[in-house]
């Protein structure tokens, strides 16, 4: 990143991530709120989308996933690998969604969608490290439970997951395409105080 | 003692990643240590009952989970365990959040070699309660415009956008401060240029008039003999606003299309313009007239520019010849001090087209000390 401003709206975008993350995330979570994870990861593909937006620099999703994830540390909910990782995985996901879509529309319903869909993944295996093979028992115990609650009982926990997956994709991309849409509004605004 | 606290700190952090048994123990043993050293203090400001509450209701749903996937011995360990974790967790949060600042991140970041993420990282810690403040008076001034207690979630969207460009508006801020008080360690300028003449920046709000200011003196100056060189950007005008831009050599007086308005989506360099590389190279040839003497006009360098792209690289190498005796240049307010920190000019003449009664005469004001005295 050559011009300087890149850097101060990565800093400016990735704390403003990052402080909401560590209050309203760490809110969210702490009051097991449903699908807090996707609320959070949708907020992070917005503010990752409009400081792309603005400045569209390679790289720059991917420092502000860096400066969040800094943030974050200093959070009750960031005291785990779990949720800092998942920042810097996100932001990896649409830095390189950006990237090959050359900054587009395109670009941001996929990078939307990688998001969100890492959202879930990433839950499960954070439950399995901290915790270790007795979370991915209980995961498992869960999702076959909730399989046979929907008339799924042949569904494995890994196809469970893999659907739930999909599914925060799908609004993962419609966050994406929104995100976009903001952003673009964002940009106006600005070009019209300019 | 505050190496040693600090040392104490670090080995609570990794053994809280420790798969064993006395790992949990341990990592409170080592934070308490660690505290006592460093700061007593903490352990009162982290232990309070709001995060205890916090801490027990999460360690309490694992003991659940787990007793319910394993058994309710291995769930009661697996239990005391995060409750442990995070017990010394919150201590080390504490300390870290008092004893860590944005110029102790950015002197760690310089050690490793990361001085522009360790700087990102302290612009982001220091505007951090600024960014909350923000949020809570957008929360309130919806709340006001609506005439309602409370905002609903349908203005959402509407607090995210207001929020967002403010944040963009900070972050252009902290980059302009930079550049005004000649911090380039964020930016990477193309170096100072190697004989200065006088700059003078032609400003004001878009529609102030600052093309026809530019146009008036040029001709002014031509007709007293002054070699002028150089371009404008014209708008074209289309239904719904801007159509585009041509360039005009201001010597010739000839045209080439610059911009086609092609939308937000389809638009480079983060406008809604397509460019035509043949506008650049044109307007590259107006900037190649200038002679020693000449009063070079530049109409105008905007974003583009100051990413390094657009007219910037012609722009570089017709400053850098030696003996103009004036460089007049059209930027938006905000823009200035980008411009002249990616010029890294020691000294600029403004004229602000919007406060001048003739902007032309003052134009030509803040000129005539670079032109020969019988001019």
């Amino acid at each position: 990143m050559r011009d300087a401003r890149a850097w101060t709206h990565a800093a400016l975008f990735g704390s403003l991530w990052g402080a909401a993350e560590a209050s309203l995330g760490t809110v969210l979570k702490a009051a097991h709120i449903p699908l807090a994870g996707l609320v959070m990861a949708s907020i992070g593909v917005l503010c990752l989308l409009t400081v792309r937006r603005l400045q569209p620099t390679v790289g720059i999703s991917l420092v502000t996933g860096v400066v969040a994830a800094f943030l974050k540390v200093f959070s009750l909910g960031g005291l785990v690998l779990g949720p800092a990782a998942g920042i810097l995985a996100e932001a990896a996901l649409v830095e390189l969604a950006m990237t090959a879509f050359a900054n587009s529309a395109l670009g941001a319903v996929v990078g939307g969608a990688l998001a969100l869909a890492e959202t879930p993944l990433q839950m499960a295996f954070t439950a399995v490290v901290i915790t270790g093979p007795e979370a991915a028992a209980a995961l498992e115990k869960a999702a076959r439970t909730l399989a046979s609650g929907i008339s799924l009982p042949a569904a494995s926990p890994l196809a469970m997951l893999a659907g739930i997956a999909a599914a925060a994709a799908l609004v993962g991309a419609a966050v994406g395409g929104l995100s976009w849409r903001v952003a673009g509004r964002v940009s106006r605004r600005l070009r019209g105080s300019a | 003692m505050k190496h040693l606290g600090t040392l104490l700190a670090f080995v609570a952090v990794a053994l809280a990643f420790v798969p064993h048994v006395l790992a949990p123990p341990l990592t409170v043993l080592a934070a308490l240590c660690a505290s006592l050293l460093l700061e007593p203090a903490a352990v009162k400001r982290a232990w309070r009952l709001p995060a205890l509450l916090l801490v027990l209701g999460a360690s309490g749903l694992t003991a659940l989970l787990v007793g319910w996937g394993a058994a309710p011995a291995r769930g009661l360990a697996v239990g005391a365990a995060v409750l442990l974790r995070f017990l010394a967790l919150l201590l080390l949060a504490a300390l870290a959040s008092r004893h860590v600042d944005a110029e102790a991140v950015q002197r760690g970041a310089k050690r490793l070699g990361m001085t522009r993420l360790g700087l990102a990282g302290g612009l982001a810690l220091n505007s951090l309660p600024h960014l909350g403040e923000t949020a809570r008076d957008a929360w309130t001034a919806l709340a006001v415009r609506r005439s309602r207690a409370r905002p609903r979630i349908s203005d959402l969207p509407r607090l995210a956008e207001v929020l967002l460009a403010h944040t963009a508006r900070v972050a252009e801020e902290a980059a302009a401060a930079a550049a005004l008080r000649g911090h380039h360690a964020l930016a990477r300028p193309g170096g100072p240029l190697p004989s200065v003449p006088l700059l003078v920046v032609v400003t004001g709000k878009p529609g102030a008039g600052k093309t026809p200011a530019m146009r008036g003196a040029a001709a002014a100056l031509q007709e007293r003999g002054v070699l002028v060189a150089g371009f404008a950007q014209i708008p074209v005008w289309a239904e719904g606003g801007k159509g585009g831009y041509v360039v005009r050599d201001l010597v010739s007086g000839e045209e080439r299309t610059l911009a086609v308005k092609v939308g937000e989506e389809r638009g480079e360099h983060g406008t809604p313009f397509r460019f035509e590389p043949a506008g650049f190279v044109f307007a590259r040839a107006a900037l190649e007239r200038a002679r020693t003497g000449s009063v070079l006009i530049l109409d105008e360098l905007g974003p583009v520019e100051l990413r390094g792209g657009g007219h910037m690289p012609a722009v570089r190498r017709a400053l850098a010849r030696p003996g103009l005796a004036a460089v007049v240049v059209t930027v938006r307010p905000a823009l200035i001090p980008s411009f002249l920190s990616q010029l890294a000019v020691p000294s600029a003449v403004i004229v602000d087209v919007e406060g001048a009664a003739d902007p032309v005469k003052a134009l030509l004001g803040a000129v005539a000390p670079a032109l020969p005295p019988a001019v």
